[in-house]
């Protein structure tokens, strides 16, 4: 049971779209670095679903009255996924640390 | 050929099978008949074996005569610059020059692998299958070419101890090559024909093309998806609670009405 109650993000459609965009994009970017999809396809759908997760986000960013962490840091895990194809332990540490940041903020 | 003993009589050995006519030889004639017909057998069988010999390469070598020139590239020619080499084909003969397969059975065929030169040096490898005269090779090799270049493939068979040999194949006369186009190379020796692809560099659109495409497509759907969900992904904020009013007199409950038994007053106030 959430301790926000109504305002937790799963009751926030563009948010658990951006969520669940984001939590795909990081599964075909550990496919990607595993070499399960090889180019051109598995960078293609890692960029693709990174850049869906962050238009939800800025949608929500945009329309939201009031802007809290859970909006940056799910534009930090697109951010992250962005950029694991170059930097693979940054990003993968970031990506890490911006879905603990959110997880404690939800529960 | 080794030399074979019967008894005290060493005479060359010819073949298998031989030994039973020559112990009956040294039996019957002596050891130096024995040996006679031993040198005599063995010149007999080189003879013939060097014939088989020239009859082979003379074979081989009409085969290698009788393959068709490639045909000169029609390219519109490079200039200097850094290019990639991305593929190679190469087809060898099934058969060494002698006319016999490359390797023992089974597996007969040539175990392929080419060395890449440009100007003479090696400038990368391909190991391509085992087994096989056709080889096909995809490669990102870069490599700095001049407008007198020359490109060549040393191709071998690959065996445990000492490699074999195959042929060589070259392309040269730069001002004649093209990029992402096939330009036959000059085979020799065994080799059948040969091939190779230069590319330019890639440009930046080249290297993230994939990328590019599916974050447009990604951000595309995104935007889609919420322009036709809207209502329901983007409810419009809750309009504010109406503020309370006086079931009496309509008035507003707030700062200038406290309660509603206060109507009266405010009636007068506005009278």
């Amino acid at each position: 049971m959430s301790k926000h109650g109504d305002t937790a993000i799963w009751h926030v459609p563009l948010l658990v779209l951006a969520g669940i965009s984001a939590i795909a994009g990081i599964a075909v970017a550990i496919a990607v670095w595993q070499g399960a999809l090889p180019e051109p396809w598995g960078p293609g759908v890692q960029w693709g679903l990174a850049g869906a997760s962050a238009t939800f986000t800025l949608a929500r960013i945009i329309h939201a009255r009031s802007v809290g962490r859970r909006e940056l840091e799910l534009v930090v895990i697109a951010a992250g996924v962005f950029l694991s194809q170059y930097m693979l332990t940054i990003a993968g540490a970031v990506i890490v640390v911006a879905i603990i940041a959110l997880v404690l903020d939800e529960l | 050929m080794y030399p074979a003993s019967h008894g005290r009589c060493y005479v060359r050995s010819v073949s298998s099978g031989w030994h039973v006519a020559v112990t009956t030889i040294v039996a019957l004639c002596g050891c130096k008949a024995a040996r006679e017909y031993a040198e005599k057998r063995y010149d007999e069988r080189r003879t013939v074996e060097k014939a088989e010999e020239r009859a082979a390469e003379d074979r081989a070598a009409k085969q290698e005569a009788d393959r068709p020139p490639p045909p000169k590239p029609n390219g519109p020619g490079i200039t200097a610059g850094t290019y990639r080499i991305t593929n190679i084909r190469v087809a060898a003969f099934a058969t060494t020059r002698k006319d016999k397969p490359w390797d023992d059975a089974p597996g007969e065929e040539p175990d392929l692998a080419v060395k890449i030169r440009l100007d003479g040096d090696t400038v990368g490898t391909c190991r391509p299958n085992d087994n096989a005269v056709n080889a096909h090779c995809t490669l990102d090799l870069e490599v700095e070419l001049r407008e007198s270049s020359e490109l060549s493939l040393e191709v071998v068979d690959r065996d445990t101890l000492v490699d074999d040999p195959i042929g060589t194949a070259t392309l040269t006369d730069p001002s004649t090559w093209g990029t992402r186009m096939e330009l036959p190379m000059v085979p020799a020796s065994r080799i059948r024909s040969a091939s190779i692809v230069i590319a330019t560099p890639p440009t930046w659109w080249d290297l993230h093309r994939s990328r590019m495409i599916g974050l447009c497509a990604g951000i595309g759907l995104a935007i889609s998806v919420v322009g036709l969900f809207r209502r329901s992904l983007m409810p419009p904020p809750p309009a504010p609670a109406p503020l309370p009013r006086c079931s009496h007199c309509r008035a507003l409950l707030g700062d200038s009405l406290a309660k509603c038994s206060e109507c009266g007053a405010v009636q007068k106030v506005h009278a």
